[in-house]
């Protein structure tokens, strides 16, 4: 059904999307109206010379925090979203999530590295992000080079190899934190990796949206591998997939988005898990749908995801991955115990 | 001098080994272009092993396989799919899709990135899902499907594929008797060549104009029905007895086998 119209089903996911933008910014301690959304838009973008109706504080407030993060959360949410589907199609195996080579762990030496013992302090703001991102790319290049066998890359190894290093790294985080006496820093480790988008600005969110869209549309041009590696690596290869070639361009463009949306946002899970089933159950497996609808259903989830964040323990923040695996975790489930939902052939 | 036949395969001192294991051992084989040519042989033979090797899934160890003057080798995967389809024995798929989705898989090596699917592609996908008799399956979901269905499926997504070569490993496994004579009536009547690796006996001297008959690795005879299927061979090869009829519809052999058992008993109406 959702398929034959599948236009119109996008652009209705565009323009949820675009009204959970201006509900998201509605939404918080100060008291915003649309027509102030508006005002301080308008002024923004040039087209007026002044405000007329906004307060500058509210202008500061729309402009410099709510918006800044709420863009963050849609590319967060539509990278993470987009990777796991990918990821999912590369192990062929719908318990895929977009941490699963590592990069999570991997993340978390580094942030943890910067926030206890001050490692990398020269690069200043920059250092947890620079730090997260180094760890999370060194962890999926272990856990790539434990998986090739003979110029192969074994999937069932690379799972293993990715479970291995994220124990691994762990434990080396845990490490950090236990033998510490810094009481702050333990909390800030666990609120990072916990998830949240409270450090949004306009300088630091360029890159995630930058390259989510990027990756967004190299894996656009590659549904017919995505399809065909779903079949099995036999039948992929008789429908003339480079196996080893396409595996590592997944491999390396999943690996880089995570890495950079990790380093701004802390581990966020059970977004880039569940949000790729339910857009199966709404348009099937074929990735020409499944890309873009994961993309928008991600980024939608993820707006609300943090609104509820900033404003259900006000003023305190709740961590957000203790919102997404909250709500996710019911529905997945709810999901588990529906019949006619199927995993896979094998189920 | 000899005269030059066309042929669509030549396999040169071929062996392959996994874990010290020899699996094919020395063949040396030409398959001529435009037949339907089986592969027969007991189990654990090497029947699966050769199929891959002519689809350039697994290398050989030494020798060399050749597809129209060209080490397979030498093809890119994405070239020879458009030389040659496969059905393979694995049919489960991780993730469900709708059959004519499936079908329009097989359009996959002749796709440019970004290429979305044409007019000619449509009317190719109908076409093979029509030929497979699956057509009325196009929107129902693979998983739904009987085992006879889901082959026919693939099948269909093999034609879509548009070569003059098809690769099938025990196609008519797990399908019920109807369904096997539908499915090798629909591949006898493609213009394709078709190598089948096949257990039925039978099945393969009705379908066949050639056959291949290995044991244990080695080659040990090819060509036509009759002359493979010969009591000897069949008590070499298989270790079973077997009377050799006439097939009154096809003119076939008809292979009658006898198990020990009642092989000491003797004929029941002569007794």
């Amino acid at each position: 059904m959702i398929k034959k119209h599948f236009s119109i089903f996008l652009l209705l996911l565009i323009l949820i999307t675009f009204a959970s933008i201006v509900g998201a910014i509605l939404v918080g301690s100060v008291n915003i109206s649309p027509s102030i959304i508006w005002d301080v838009l308008c002024w923004k973008l040039g087209f007026t010379n002044s405000l007329t109706e906004a307060s500058i504080a509210q202008s500061t407030i729309i402009w410099e925090i709510r918006l800044p993060r709420i863009l963050l959360a849609i590319a967060v949410g539509a990278g993470l979203s987009i990777s796991g589907a990918a990821i999912q199609a590369l192990v062929q195996n719908s318990i895929a999530d977009p941490y699963i080579l590592g990069v999570s762990s991997g993340a978390s030496v580094g942030a943890t590295a910067v926030i206890i013992l001050g490692a990398f302090s020269f690069l200043g703001n920059w250092a947890l992000s620079l730090a997260a991102f180094i760890g999370a790319l060194i962890a999926v290049f272990i856990v790539f080079l434990l998986a090739r066998v003979g110029g192969r890359t074994s999937i069932i190894r690379l799972l293993l190899a990715g479970i291995a290093i994220s124990l691994i790294f762990s434990a080396i985080t845990n490490f950090i934190l236990i033998m510490t006496k810094d009481a702050g820093g333990m909390k800030a480790v666990m609120h990072w990796m916990l998830g949240s988008l409270a450090g949004a600005k306009w300088s630091n969110i360029q890159i995630p949206i930058l390259v989510c869209i990027a990756v967004f549309l190299f894996l656009y041009c590659f549904t017919n591998s995505l399809n065909a590696l779903l079949l099995g690596e036999e039948t992929a290869t008789t429908l003339g997939i480079s196996l080893e070639k396409f595996r590592l361009i997944v491999i390396i463009s999943v690996s880089l988005l995570t890495g950079v949306l990790v380093a701004v946002s802390g581990t966020i899970g059970f977004v880039g898990l569940i949000i790729p089933h339910i857009v199966r159950i709404l348009v099937g497996s074929h990735y020409r749908y499944v890309l873009p609808s994961s993309a928008l259903i991600g980024a939608i989830f993820l707006i609300w995801a943090d609104t509820l964040s900033r404003v259900i323990i006000a003023p305190e923040e709740m961590p957000l991955g203790i919102i997404t695996a909250l709500c996710g975790g019911p529905f997945f489930i709810w999901l588990l115990r529906k019949e006619g939902y199927t995993f896979g052939t094998n189920d | 001098m000899e005269q030059m036949t066309k042929y669509l395969y030549k396999i040169s001192s071929l062996n392959y080994s996994l874990q010290e294991k020899q699996i094919l051992n020395n063949i040396q084989l030409v398959l001529p272009e435009g037949k339907f040519i089986g592969l027969i042989g007991p189990n654990g033979s090497g029947k699966s092993t050769l199929l891959k090797l002519l689809y350039r899934y697994i290398k050989p160890q030494n020798g060399q396989v050749w597809l129209r003057e060209k080490d397979v080798w030498e093809i890119g995967e994405k070239q020879f799919a458009k030389e040659v389809a496969v059905v393979t024995q694995e049919s489960s798929v991780a993730f469900d899709f709708t059959v004519k989705e499936l079908v329009f898989m097989g359009r996959t090596p002749h796709k440019k990135l970004l290429k979305r699917d044409s007019k000619s592609d449509e009317e190719i996908v109908e076409d093979a899902m029509k030929k497979a008799d699956v057509l009325h399956l196009a929107n129902r979901n693979y998983s739904s499907l009987s085992g006879g269905e889901k082959k026919r499926v693939i099948v269909a997504r093999a034609l879509a594929q548009q070569t003059d070569v098809l690769i099938l490993d025990e196609p008519t496994n797990h399908l019920d008797i109807e369904h096997q004579f539908a499915l090798l009536d629909l591949l006898s009547e493609c213009s394709m060549t078709v190598i089948m690796a096949i257990h039925d006996l039978n099945l393969a001297a009705t379908y066949c104009d050639k056959l291949l008959l290995l044991q244990k690795g080695k080659l040990c005879a090819f060509g036509s029905p009759e002359e493979v299927l010969t009591v000897e061979q069949l008590k070499h090869v298989f270790n079973v007895d077997v009377e050799i009829m006439t097939n009154p519809f096809t003119n076939k052999p008809y292979l009658q086998f006898v198990s020990k058992k009642y092989k000491e008993k003797g004929k029941v109406n002569e007794s």
